[in-house]
């Protein structure tokens, strides 16, 4: 019941978006407008006008990425993972799909499932950063601790400007009743990215 | 039912390599001991167990375990062994309407001891519980029912709503469960109809910088009485006959690195058999020693 509302919704504002841009750029594509929607932030409908396209062969793949990304940002994180699924089912060697795929399922704390899809990422692109990034939010999801403290002192040595693998690395060597450690690469953080407020509260530089 | 067929497909291909990194199995070995005060029947209490359980990624999961408890009698009664054989599956639901995780599980447990009397032996218990957790974990809620079948037609029926909340940003958590249970037979129940109980469960993380590297201590009241209880948290079946009034108890739990997990729990557990006008004490230590493979 809940579905077919929904397929009503998405309908009409389908008609809507689709009417409304008909009027106002009589020439643009469902991308452009598509676009031109996300960046006002109308997601509902930016992903409404690409409704068509979702089973159309030649761009469904690319369409069914932008509409999980659309979903996404308005929070419908279960539409977003089918909608990622389909896109990877189309292409199955997809990293976008996959990476698209870690966003709301990390949003639902689904940390197995994102470190999942981000291994398979790291399995084809060994230090692609995004993926690296998300399994270690992953690994602190399920406060990896141990995992987590190697794998950020891993990737700093491979991105050593980053501030992130620092922070996880500080945070992992915290919990490990490191402080020293910890310390360390809160410091390390704070050469990278001077206002980190993270690492300025424990390090009681900044005050507050 | 799509994740239904989808978990019990998992659990057929539990063995399959591809599926290695998709199951998170973790087991525990639990040993106890007790000693009864001021009792007229009773003397001490052994008891042992290992519980195995495999999450599939997120999904859901189920748990497997065995327990065997040993409760040594005054002499001319006799020892009572038991052998209790548990088993839970859980699934996980999200929708984008709620902020959290719906759980659905389903309990059952098949006991059997040497009782002479035939009142505590081939027990069966099913139980089902459907729990909602959010994501910032500091709200927690469930309504749980349990259907415990004893011999020569006697029945329990207990039903447990239960609210949790998490506070001091993460670190507390504190959890109220009510126990209302109803059974079938006066007389088989110390002359009760029903019993009603409130148990609350305190948990705190000491985080960063931990006291003697404890991960975290958790205190434990029962108030009010019950009897016949099904605890499903720790998968045990209070199914031997005397009236619990309270019981109180203290753990401490640590961890080891990513995979390993020590909790140490003492306790105090106060007990009446009207019957026989016996109330006596349940002091008893446990200890739980997890593995996450």
């Amino acid at each position: 019941m809940i579905s077919m509302k929904r397929s009503f919704q998405v309908a009409a504002l389908c008609c809507v978006a689709w009417v409304s841009s008909a009027h106002a750029e009589e020439k643009s594509t469902p991308w452009q407008t598509s676009y031109a929607l996300e960046a006002s932030g109308q997601y509902e409908q930016a992903a409404a006008v690409l409704v068509p396209l979702l089973n159309h062969s030649a761009s469904s793949e690319f369409a069914l990425l932008r509409y999980g990304w659309l979903n996404y940002l308005q929070g419908h994180y279960n539409d977003a993972i089918r909608a990622y699924d389909r896109a990877l089912n189309r292409n199955t060697r997809s990293i976008d799909a996959r990476l698209g795929m870690t966003l709301p399922l990390m949003v639902q704390q689904r940390w197995r499932e994102a470190s999942k899809y981000a291994k398979q990422v790291i399995a084809v692109s060994p230090w692609n950063y995004a993926a690296h990034e998300r399994l270690m939010a992953c690994e602190e999801g399920l406060k990896k601790w141990e995992t987590l403290a190697k794998h950020a002192r891993d990737l700093s040595s491979y991105y050593p400007s980053s501030a992130a693998p620092y922070v996880y690395l500080a945070r992992a060597e915290l919990w490990l009743g490191n402080t020293n450690k910890a310390h360390d690469a809160y410091q390390q953080v704070l050469e990278r990215q001077t206002n980190h407020i993270e690492a300025l509260r424990y390090l009681k530089v900044g005050g507050e | 039912m799509r994740k239904l067929a989808t978990l019990c497909l998992g659990l057929l291909l539990c063995q399959n390599a591809y599926a290695e990194d998709d199951w998170y199995v973790k087991s525990d070995i639990q040993s106890m001991t007790g000693q009864y005060a001021n009792s007229t029947q009773r003397s001490s209490l052994t008891a042992g167990g290992l519980f195995l359980s495999a999450d599939y990624l997120d999904h859901g999961g189920f748990t497997l375990g065995y327990n065997y408890t040993n409760i040594k009698f005054k002499a001319p009664l006799k020892d009572i062994k038991q052998h209790d054989i548990t088993g839970n599956i859980r699934m996980n639901f999200r929708t984008d309407s709620l902020p959290g995780v719906l759980t659905l599980r389903f309990d059952v447990h098949g006991i059997n001891n040497n009782d002479v009397t035939g009142n505590t032996d081939a027990v069966k218990t099913y139980g089902a519980q459907l729990s909602f957790v959010n994501y910032a974990k500091s709200m927690y809620m469930d309504l749980g029912y349990n259907y415990s079948r004893y011999q020569f037609k006697f029945n329990v029926q207990q039903f447990t709503p239960t609210l949790g909340m998490g506070f001091n940003e993460g670190a507390d958590w504190l959890q109220l469960r009510g126990y209302l249970i109803r059974l079938s037979d006066k007389n088989r129940a110390q002359g009760k109809g029903q019993t009603n109980a409130l148990e609350a469960k305190w948990t705190h993380w000491f985080g960063v910088n931990n006291f003697l590297a404890v991960d975290n201590l958790r205190a434990n009241a029962v108030l009010g009485e019950r009897i016949y209880a099904v605890d499903n948290d720790s998968s045990s079946v209070y199914n031997l006959s005397d009236l619990q009034t309270a019981g109180y108890s203290l753990g401490l739990e640590w961890k080891f690195g990513d995979h390993m997990s020590v909790l140490f729990v003492a306790g105090l557990e106060k007990y009446e058999n009207k019957l026989i006008k016996d109330k006596y004490d349940s002091r008893m230590a446990y200890i739980d020693l997890g593995y996450q493979w």
